[in-house]
């Protein structure tokens, strides 16, 4: 395998394994803040059993970010050295931001967070508690910017090999970063509530105890009163997405729909449902589509017209391997888009029927089982949508001005970088592995009811644990 | 004649003093990164080498709220360098790429392992795992340093030596030199947090700290004015003047502000209270 490819797969599953984290780390840390506010504000302890219960597993996803977030940092540098330094003067610069501002705030009162509840005063441990979810949100508003710079890259000149910004504003907030950024932010969300409530679906239907029953149907209803807001708004936010996507990248809007010839004036675009491409390109060999569809969705009119792939020279637009990932991944995304939108409204119901109580389960295992299949919809649909938005803006890399196979370190052996590849799948599996495991643990032991709340202790004198190490 | 001469320096700094303060700043983020995360992997080596679980297990309890904000400031530097010197970030990232996996690979082994550990039944394989990935992470840094003192091989401005360049025996003896400093360090911040000790013990930790500084101090310097030695310099590395000075605003104010709250994090665990271990 060439060193171009092997570099795309490493670079592309670091990415796709790290992106799982900061879903959880970022509507996880929301949520615990949401939780934390609620029981100093109400003092009542039942916040605080939720909050103590889902710290655990906030932590174990905090950690799994940390650990492959700096292998994804470290690949700019050792696998696309070119695009370093042809895009570093503004990608490096946000990237350096991300780290500085967000991470670092982030990892530093994650200690006072997790470690520290005798040791600061409430007041200081809901500040820390909300500076962890406020880095994260930070850390991802950042990348976000950095990437859709990438997509649509504006306040720039090109000096020779080198990209140099002009005009600082005008790159950051380039046509993409905003609607990206919020289309994110809430994958995060929704992603974050689906797992709380599948987690807790799970927990009800093999509850012990009548009060363990309750707790999680109390942390089932917090997370979908939420996601009553989270649900229809990502759906809006996909849709404007789209819009952006046919204004910058007609190309890649091309690819996701399979669209190939540009409709004649008066005629309008058909939405295929389904479709193969030949691999030669130019045409699809099977298609089924919805008369006008895609006129109408696109440009809001019967006969709009719509770019096709033929308009772009072959090496200029997706391959046709690539056309297919887009297409079916986008797919694939509205597809857990709208069934998570369904499943709230389910939700909704149930509650208004009163059938979200404990006496209730027995009659609507059904029920509690759909959440419990639906935890790695937001995760499907997150994982396609970069997908999308990364296979679909092939061949570039910075969008019409560098491409790709022009990033990669030059002088790179095969042999470092195929072995690394390979240790970086064991690794993640391993590690994914890891997790469920763990997360399954800590759901069966349940949360802890009893034990004292833990309150500020100010600090005595010097004590010393007693050991010879 | 005053004005003379202030014209003079400013006209002197608008040129060169950007590229000069932040390759001190990456420097002094390394630094700290070198002092504070060394004595986590020095005290992560010296886990291998303890006899019974309960003692790991204390080890581990006495990094465990800070390893994370230390780690952090490789991640700030290493943001700091991608976005100062993007030509460096890639020219060194790439030429030294094995000993970079090895310390990737060292730090999520640490990572993942310490966290499993916390929650794990059969405690001695993550204990042992923590205990390996923070000696890879040792090795991989030693090399990284080692490799980069060396030399580079550079052609139009990108890495053209061969994968195995960094194996030098130069390199060798700084990898062996950072394990003993790490391993001196960690267990000078064991006896620290320990046990009630006399003022002399007490100096064993800074005075550990001091000699990391110095030694990695004067290292920078010979460097200069190379970032990437032989030949290339800060300035040909540096992003362009407008992003350096863009960074000055962005991070700048923020580095104070970052040191305060990682000491105010020391302050609040500086004590060790035997009750509250594993309080996650």
């Amino acid at each position: 395998m060439d060193i171009l490819t092997l570099s795309r797969i490493q670079f592309g599953g670091t990415a796709a394994f790290h992106i799982l984290w900061p879903l959880l780390s970022i509507g996880l840390g929301l949520y615990l803040f949401v939780l934390e506010a609620m029981w100093l504000k109400t003092k009542n302890d039942a916040y605080y059993r939720q909050l103590r219960f889902w710290v655990k597993i906030f932590v174990l996803t905090f950690v799994m970010g940390t650990a492959s977030g700096i292998p994804l940092e470290f690949e700019f540098g050792t696998n696309w050295a070119a695009f370093s330094n042809a895009a570093g003067d503004f990608f490096g610069n946000i990237l350096g931001f991300e780290s500085t501002v967000a991470f670092a705030l982030e990892a530093a009162f994650l200690g006072i967070f997790a470690f520290g509840w005798k040791r600061v005063r409430p007041g200081v441990h809901l500040f820390a508690n909300a500076m962890v979810a406020f880095g994260a949100t930070l850390s991802a508003f950042w990348i976000m910017v950095a990437n859709s710079w990438m997509q649509i890259p504006t306040g720039i000149t090109v000096e020779g090999t080198k990209i140099i910004v002009t005009d600082y504003m005008v790159a950051i907030f380039n046509p993409g970063s905003l609607i990206s950024f919020a289309h994110m932010e809430v994958a995060s969300i929704e992603t974050t509530l689906f797992f709380i409530m599948g987690i807790s679906a799970a927990a009800i239907l093999f509850a012990k105890d009548e009060v363990r029953k309750k707790f999680f149907l109390q942390s089932f209803r917090i997370a979908l009163a939420i996601a009553v807001i989270v649900t229809p708004l990502q759906l809006f936010l996909g849709d404007v997405s789209g819009q952006e996507v046919a204004k910058y990248q007609p190309e890649k809007l091309a690819a996701l729909e399979m669209h190939w010839d540009t409709n004649p004036a008066g005629t309008g675009a058909g939405y295929s449902l389904l479709a193969w491409p030949s691999m030669e390109g130019g045409h699809n060999t099977f298609d089924v589509q919805i008369p006008n569809g895609l006129s109408l969705i696109t440009t809001h009119s019967m006969t709009g017209q719509v770019k096709g792939l033929n308009e772009y020279r072959p090496e200029d637009r997706p391959t046709p391997i690539n056309s297919i990932l887009t297409f079916y991944s986008f797919r694939l995304m509205v597809l857990c888009g709208i069934t998570m939108f369904l499943l709230m409204l389910a939700g909704m119901l149930y509650w208004k029927k009163g059938w979200l109580s404990s006496e209730s389960v027995q009659n609507h295992r059904a029920f509690w089982w759909l959440w419990v299949i639906a935890i790695p919809t937001g995760f499907v649909a997150t994982e396609a949508g970069w997908m999308v938005r990364e296979i679909g803006r092939q061949p570039w890399v910075v969008y019409h001005l560098l491409r790709t196979s022009q990033g990669i370190s030059p002088n790179l052996s095969v042999a470092p970088v195929f072995t690394t590849t390979i240790l970086f799948g064991l690794f993640y599996f391993v590690a994914i592995a890891g997790f469920i495991y763990f997360t399954h643990r800590i759901v069966r032991k349940g949360p802890d009811l009893t034990s004292p709340v833990l309150r500020y202790v100010p600090r005595a004198k010097k004590e010393k644990l007693e050991t010879t190490l | 004649m005053i004005l003379d001469l202030i014209s003079l320096i400013h006209t002197y700094f608008q040129q060169d003093w950007l590229p000069a303060l932040w390759f001190f700043t990456v420097a002094l983020e390394i630094g700290l990164y070198l002092m504070l995360d060394g004595a986590d992997l020095g005290i992560g080596i010296l886990s291998l080498f303890t006899r019974t679980e309960n003692n790991r297990g204390i080890m581990m309890q006495v990094i465990g709220p800070i390893w994370d904000a230390n780690e952090t400031w490789l991640v700030v530097a290493a943001g700091t360098l991608f976005g100062a010197f993007p030509l460096a970030y890639g020219i060194i990232l790439s030429a030294l790429y094995i000993p970079v996996m090895i310390l990737i690979f060292g730090l999520i082994l640490r990572a993942v392992s310490f966290e499993f550990y916390h929650f794990a039944k059969r405690k001695h394989i993550w204990g042992r795992l923590f205990g390996i990935g923070s000696l890879m992470a040792a090795v991989g840094q030693g090399f990284l340093a080692g490799g980069l003192v060396s030399g580079i091989v550079i052609s139009n401005d990108m890495f053209a030596g061969g994968s195995f360049d960094w194996a030098t025996p130069i390199a060798c003896g700084i990898t062996v030199s950072i394990v003993i400093a790490y391993l001196i360090t960690g267990r000078a911040y064991l006896l620290r947090r320990m046990t009630t000790s006399g003022a002399l013990t007490r100096l064993i930790y800074p005075s550990a700290l001091a000699v990391l500084a110095v030694a990695f101090g004067t290292v920078t310097i010979i460097l200069l004015p190379n970032i990437v030695p032989p030949s290339i310099t800060i300035y040909t590395a540096a992003a362009s003047h407008k992003t350096l000075v863009f960074m000055l605003y962005g991070i700048g104010p923020l580095i104070p502000i970052i040191f305060a709250y990682n000491i105010y994090l020391y302050r609040v665990f500086s004590d060790e209270r035997a009750d509250d271990r594993y309080e996650v």
